[in-house]
């Protein structure tokens, strides 16, 4: 019998924010769970951008959170997601109001080599997978450069799209 | 050994040798069928366990023989063998209450590791522990859940274990996603009180719980070359074969959002179960839980999502 690891340090949650050109960007980073701090989507306003690229990941209180946060959001804020990240675009399609009245400009989607078998992220463009169905999302492989494929569903990780 | 007859149906030849000599070998009594027909007027009394392969040529005859079998409850215990799991299998668990195992057909003809585990576990009435599902030799690795502050510590252990394995990156979330959620549900839902009331489950998940000596959950893992294995334990058996059935149901129907509570232990429990290989609840109600997931470390996400699941329930009945 082993007992594994040491006490490593809570990921926490943090937000960082900066403005461009009348913007306002908010990074979202670490992981939504009970302790996630959301408050700051009571008081957005104006232009709004929400990168989520680098949220680890959301448990079932987080997404509790996320919706009643997301709820909230001031009518008059104009908010875009972008960057979202594959743990969100799960949620995202098993709730249809997770973004609420925001619209999704970009996400990530898990990758696998038909030939290596290496496995990786790409960030797509929404507007990009508009027009076609199905999709057949394609990247080319860092390692081999043979065609990557979507390493889920189709129907199921980009149900999404019918909403934007 | 406290039952041993076994009634065994598969139209495949080859599937029923491997299945018989399976049956036998965990010191059983096997009576095997190939004819779908004759699954109308096979006599099931006296069987201590009854399998059905869903198969093209039972179509016909599943519903009736499976309405047949399960009436006999409890002593005859029922084994779905399904080419896919899903939907149908969890309504018709969901419709007789008595119907507990779905034994997923990812191999051809069978996994016999698993038909050999179930049968032994069934028939000798020996239902916990995850060593039943690992090789001798695999190291265990064990933590013990103990206070909701240290829930990061209890996720990091684990996913720690699933870096070094090489898991992809989205493997590891989804593994921390599974200990995550049954830690959170073991410190506060399951433990309760003398009168069976629960303790913690009115408090904000927020706030900090540290269980006593007696309310302690333990958590272990492992990799056995081909498996990625979970296990949780809780002292209480408060969980039921009805809150999981209900909740996989409403999530394969898409309606997760419709879930009492969204957004909780369900929709975690339905994320966890679409890359699980077999999910098993082995419970001893009023005393004792334990859940374990093991996932398929060989497989890629895409087919861990497509891939047919197992679902088992063993459940202690007091009468027996
Ligand atoms: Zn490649």
């Amino acid at each position: 019998m082993s007992h594994a690891g040491s006490r490593h340090e809570n990921d926490g949650f943090s937000v960082e924010r900066h403005e461009r050109s009348g913007v306002k960007h908010l990074h979202l980073s670490g992981i939504i769970d009970e302790f996630a701090d959301l408050s700051f989507l009571l008081h957005l306003e104006g232009e709004v951008m929400v990168h989520l690229g680098e949220v680890r990941r959301i448990n079932s209180f987080g997404v509790r959170l996320w919706i009643d946060g997301v709820r909230a959001i001031p009518p008059e804020a104009n908010v875009v997601y972008v960057d979202v990240a594959v743990s969100l675009v799960e949620q995202m399609n098993m709730i249809h109001d997770f973004f609420g009245r925001g619209r999704v400009e970009s996400f990530w989607a898990p990758m696998a080599c038909s030939s290596c078998g290496r496995t990786e992220k790409v960030l797509f463009r929404v507007a990009d997978c508009k027009g076609s169905d199905p999709v057949g999302l394609e990247s080319q492989c860092g390692a081999c450069d043979a065609k990557m494929e979507l390493d889920d569903i189709e129907e199921q990780y980009l149900a999404f799209l019918k909403d934007f | 050994m406290l039952g041993r007859r076994v009634l065994y149906y598969d139209s495949d030849d080859a599937a029923l040798l491997l299945a018989k000599r399976v049956i036998v070998g965990t010191g059983g009594e096997a009576t095997v069928l190939s004819d779908a027909a004759a699954l109308d007027h096979v006599d099931l009394a006296g069987y201590d366990i009854v399998v059905l392969t869903l198969d093209e040529a039972a179509g016909p005859y599943k519903r009736a023989f499976l309405e047949r079998s399960v009436a006999l409850a409890p002593r005859t215990k029922v084994v779905l063998h399904a080419c896919e799991l899903d939907l149908e299998c969890i309504e018709w668990m969901s419709q007789w209450p008595t119907l507990s195992h779905v034994m997923a057909k990812r191999e051809v003809p069978l996994d016999t590791e698993e038909l050999t585990v179930t049968i032994a576990k069934l028939l000798r009435r020996d239902h916990f522990g995850l060593d039943k599902y690992l090789p001798w030799g695999v190291d265990t690795y064990e933590v013990e859940v103990r206070d909701s502050r240290d829930k990061a510590q209890y996720v990091r252990e684990v996913s720690n274990l699933a870096s070094r394995l090489g898991c992809s990156d989205r493997l590891v979330e989804l593994v921390e996603t599974v200990v995550d959620e049954l830690s959170t549900n073991a410190i506060f839902n399951a433990p309760r009180n003398a009168d069976g009331v629960p303790r913690y489950a009115h408090l904000s998940r927020r706030e900090a719980v540290a269980l006593q000596d007696s309310e302690c959950a333990g958590l272990t893992f492992a990799f056995d070359g081909r498996y990625f294995a979970v296990a949780q334990r809780d002292p209480f058996g408060a969980l039921t074969r009805e809150t999981v059935v209900t909740y996989l149901e409403r999530c394969l129907k898409r309606t997760p959002d419709q879930l009492p509570g969204a957004g909780g232990a369900g929709m975690g429990l339905f994320r966890v179960y679409r890359v699980l290989s077999k999910l098993i609840f082995n419970i001893r109600p009023g005393e004792l839980t334990e859940v374990i997931g093991l996932i398929d470390l060989r497989q890629s996400i895409k087919s861990l999502l497509t891939q047919p699941k197992s679902l088992h329930f063993f459940i202690e009945e007091a009468e027996l």
